[in-house]
């Protein structure tokens, strides 16, 4: 049995494992950060509905099958462009770290320029629509994230003539699972928003395109 | 005889002059030049992303860890979604209260920030613009 089967068989079992863990004993990945520093946030003023109570297994599920179908969406809506992200992602050397990089800037200087927009009410808009953008910016180049990881590991393993629909459902649970680690899994899915931003920046949200102002100097 | 054209006069007195060849290292020395600007170019960003990003975390980062320590995440997004559709359904005069409540928070957040934090923040932004511009790949995926 090729060798990459088995380290996938054992990585899946492991994160069922985790996501069933989490699920059962009601793990709080987001809340993780304040509870570790002594401290338990309050719900904002503005916030009047009740909290619900809704239960942990249900939470999750809901959370691993959102994920897995709004990718399927983004995987057949912008297929050339997760194919391009895909390439950033497996190209050689400190490709990464360089994405990485570039996701905690773009992070930052989005995160101040919309904080900063909302100084006066007219560049308010900007907050908003700068927000999106993070977060869409974030979410698609997860999706190319968690592709790319399925696909990389199926070809390791002879399974490369799969749909690419298997790829995005292992690479979904193995990133979903990473990030239900608690204390681990805030940092984890941090990261992962950071690289998914990076790649959509280094890509120019997937065109492939390089960020250049050479056009405006054409005739 | 033939009147002598001032074109033909320039081009006799331009082929008699010394001939004067390019040095053979010019090339060289040009990329050398261009080579050394780019560098120096790069280290004057690297230098000044550092200044602003050090200075932007100072100024910004204690106002920001009481933000931190106030995170706060629901368990599920359905009360808020819950918040924002009972807001939609009542009318347009909710929906603007519940933007003037948002406007306010924002303003009370800025209240509790203050300038250095906004300055710093300014900071940290010119210093993320500055470092994308070394790190962002120049060739096309």
């Amino acid at each position: 049995m090729n060798k990459w089967r088995l380290i996938i068989i054992i990585w899946v079992i492991v994160s069922l494992a985790l996501i069933l863990a989490s699920a059962l004993l009601g793990w709080e990945t987001w809340n993780s950060f304040p509870a570790m520093i002594g401290r338990q946030a309050a719900a904002p003023s503005y916030v009047h509905a009740p909290e619900l109570d809704i239960p942990a297994w249900l939470s999750i599920l809901g959370a691993l099958i959102t994920l897995f179908l709004s990718g399927l969406l983004v995987l057949y809506a912008l297929p050339a462009q997760i194919r391009r992200m895909e390439k950033a992602y497996t190209t050689g050397g400190n490709q990464r770290v360089r994405l990485l990089g570039v996701g905690i800037l773009s992070g930052v200087l989005i995160a101040a320029v919309g904080v900063t927009s909302s100084l006066t009410m007219g560049t308010f808009p900007l907050m908003i629509f700068l927000g999106s953008l993070l977060f869409l910016g974030s979410y698609i180049g997860y999706v190319a994230l968690t592709y790319s990881l399925g696909h990389q590991l199926l070809i390791r393993a002879g399974w490369d003539r799969l749909s690419p629909v298997y790829a995005l459902i292992l690479g979904t649970l193995l990133l979903f699972a990473a990030g239900e680690i608690p204390g681990l899994g805030l940092i984890l899915n941090l990261l992962f928003a950071c690289l998914g931003l990076g790649v959509m920046i280094s890509t120019r949200f997937g065109s492939g395109r390089t960020w250049s102002l050479s056009p405006l100097f054409e005739d | 005889m033939e009147p002598i054209h001032k074109s033909q006069l320039m081009d006799d007195l331009l082929a008699q002059m010394p001939g004067e060849l390019p040095p053979p290292d010019l090339a060289l020395r040009v990329c050398q030049a261009v080579r050394l600007h780019h560098r120096r170019t790069r280290q004057a960003r690297l230098v000044l992303s550092a200044f602003l990003a050090l200075s932007g975390l100072w100024l910004a980062l204690p106002a920001f860890s009481g933000w931190l320590q106030a995170v706060w995440m629901p368990k599920s997004a359905l009360p808020l979604a819950m918040d924002w559709l009972a807001a939609g359904l009542a009318g347009v005069e909710v929906l603007l209260t519940t933007a003037a409540a948002a406007l306010s928070q924002s303003a009370s957040i800025f209240t509790s920030l203050g300038t250095p934090a906004i300055a710093g923040m300014i900071a940290l932004a010119i210093s993320a613009l500055l470092a994308l511009d070394l790190l962002v790949p120049r060739r096309e995926f």
